[in-house]
């Protein structure tokens, strides 16, 4: 018992730290440990079990902070920069993770009630959701353009990015989303906030006003769980699908709609692995090749994920203080120019030179959206074209 | 000039040369040894010979030898591609992924060597 509460207690530790590292993508952490852990360490599977489940559910939890602080965001957080740069600017940073936090929350319980659902429902119509994916994503596309007031231009935007995602998908590079992504949702932020000059205001450190999320919460119910069994859907393909849905959102709603749909995609992961068989996150894949999942097993890694979650909380709480504290002593631009740097930094090691030119060309798009405001939104066609090529 | 008018343009060259790149590049030959964990969801190249090839629904799986190991890669109907036969050699590019605990690869591109 005692190793395995340390592997939860490291767990919880370490996916802190990957968390608030700016631009690290859990799957990145995963290749990293499966790397280390094939020297045999002898450590007990079940113990190894609790350590990536709770590792992954932290690093869900804790990613928010340096997209929202430092508009450093990694491949699941991309869409968060944008309201929570927004909310940043307004002093409210802080408000912003609490969303996030709320909405990683109710994701989780979300999770726990779907599951015997999960388990009973995906094995009779995986095939058949599977199969209408390409009308769903096609339909998404269509009214996401649409709903741009500057419709011409916001075509242009998705399909500039589409074919921008095609490209870097295609390229002999490892980890092609890293500067794909940063580039489209943070560099090119970073960028526009030095032109403009911003100043971030002293942060308020309060509770926020409980909000009503009842349609935010339905939103992620129906559309989450698609995507921790379809391949090529991701998150923001989700969190894209339920913004159609819901139509008007308040940018703390999509926050909120964020946090959950990643908790519910990495929890779902696992119950889709014990129940078809199929891993669809870095982490559910580790699991995967470790041992077959029988009920016991599922049971404990649902047990850690709320465990892990609540604790994750505190942490979560903890750090985001910090950094509303500490964030107006130093200079926004200095922190922006030492974040883009640390990002070519990243990328170059990483996805190589060839990493810098997608992270160049997906930077230069991001900025031609925020010039012509045109909803950085449209930006998604970057995962949502090949998403539509993939299964058509 | 306004500088805001030459981002579109600017942003359309960059994407058209990545285009032309991902059509052009092509990722270094590998043995199968070689591959690795860290490369999975990676373009990668293999040469080999086909040693068995088995017909499923929808796909077609090439067992795939080379001096140092074999691997099975994966013909997706979808792709089109022509299908080669049993013991050509050929050069595979793809993605490398996993399969019950086990490395494929996903063919994108195939190439007869003979």
């Amino acid at each position: 018992m005692l190793i395995e509460i340390t592997a939860l207690a490291l767990g919880i530790i370490i996916g802190t730290l990957t968390g608030l590292f700016p631009g690290i993508h859990i799957n990145l952490v995963i290749v990293f440990l499966s790397t280390l852990l094939s020297y045999n360490l002898g450590i007990p599977i079940l113990s190894l079990i609790i350590f990536i489940v709770s590792l992954s559910v932290t690093h869900t939890f804790l990613d928010f902070i340096p997209g929202i602080f430092l508009g450093c965001p990694d491949e699941d957080t991309a869409l968060s920069v944008l309201p929570g740069h927004q909310m940043l600017k307004e002093g409210k940073g802080y408000e912003a993770i609490i969303h996030t936090l709320k909405g990683c929350l109710t994701g989780l319980l979300i999770s726990i009630i779907l599951t015997p659902v999960f388990i009973f429902l995906l094995p009779k119509f995986y095939e058949l959701i599977k199969q209408s994916m390409f009308l769903i994503l096609a339909i998404t596309s269509l009214f996401l353009i649409i709903s741009d007031e500057n419709k011409f231009l916001a075509f242009i935007i998705f399909m500039f990015s589409g074919f921008l995602g095609i490209a870097s998908m295609n390229l002999p590079i490892q980890q092609p989303l890293l500067p794909l992504l940063t580039g489209l949702f943070g560099c090119s932020t970073l960028i526009t906030s030095i032109s403009k000059k911003v100043e971030i205001p002293k942060q308020e450190i309060s509770k926020p006003f409980s909000r009503k999320n009842f349609k935010t919460i339905l939103a992620s119910v129906f559309v989450s769980p698609l995507c921790s069994f379809l391949p090529g859907i991701g998150s923001n393909q989700a969190a894209i699908i339920s913004y159609e849905i819901l139509r008007k959102i308040e940018k703390q709603d999509f926050l909120f709609l964020i946090g959950s749909i990643n908790t519910i995609i990495m929890s779902l992961s696992f119950v889709t692995l014990y129940a078809i068989n199929k891993a669809r996150t870095g982490s559910a894949v580790f699991i995967g090749q470790l041992t077959p999942l029988s009920p016991k097993i599922l049971l404990i890694i649902l047990s850690t994920i709320l465990a892990s979650g609540i604790l994750a909380s505190f942490s979560t709480l903890f750090f985001a203080k910090i950094f509303a504290k500490h964030i107006t002593k130093f200079s926004y631009a200095k922190i922006s120019i030492i974040v883009l740097l640390f990002i070519f930094a990243l990328v170059l090691i990483i996805s190589k030179p060839l990493g810098i030119l997608v992270l160049f060309s997906s930077t230069l798009l991001g900025l031609t959206a925020i010039q012509f405001n045109v909803r950085r939104t449209q930006l998604m066609g970057c995962l949502i074209l090949p998403a539509i090529f993939f299964v058509f | 000039m306004n500088p805001k008018t030459l981002l579109l343009p600017a942003s359309f060259t960059s994407i058209f040369i990545l285009l032309i790149l991902s059509l052009t590049i092509e990722p270094n030959l590998t043995k199968i040894n070689q591959l690795k964990q860290n490369q999975l969801d990676s373009l990668i190249k293999i040469q080999g010979q086909i040693i068995k090839i088995q017909e499923k629904n929808k796909i077609t799986i090439l067992t795939l030898k080379d001096s140092t190991g074999t691997i099975e890669a994966v013909l997706f109907d979808k792709t089109k591609l022509n299908k080669p036969a049993a013991n050509q050699t050929i050069e595979a590019i793809g993605k490398l992924s996993k399969y019950n605990n086990q490395l494929q690869i996903n063919i994108d591109k195939i190439k007869n060597v003979d």
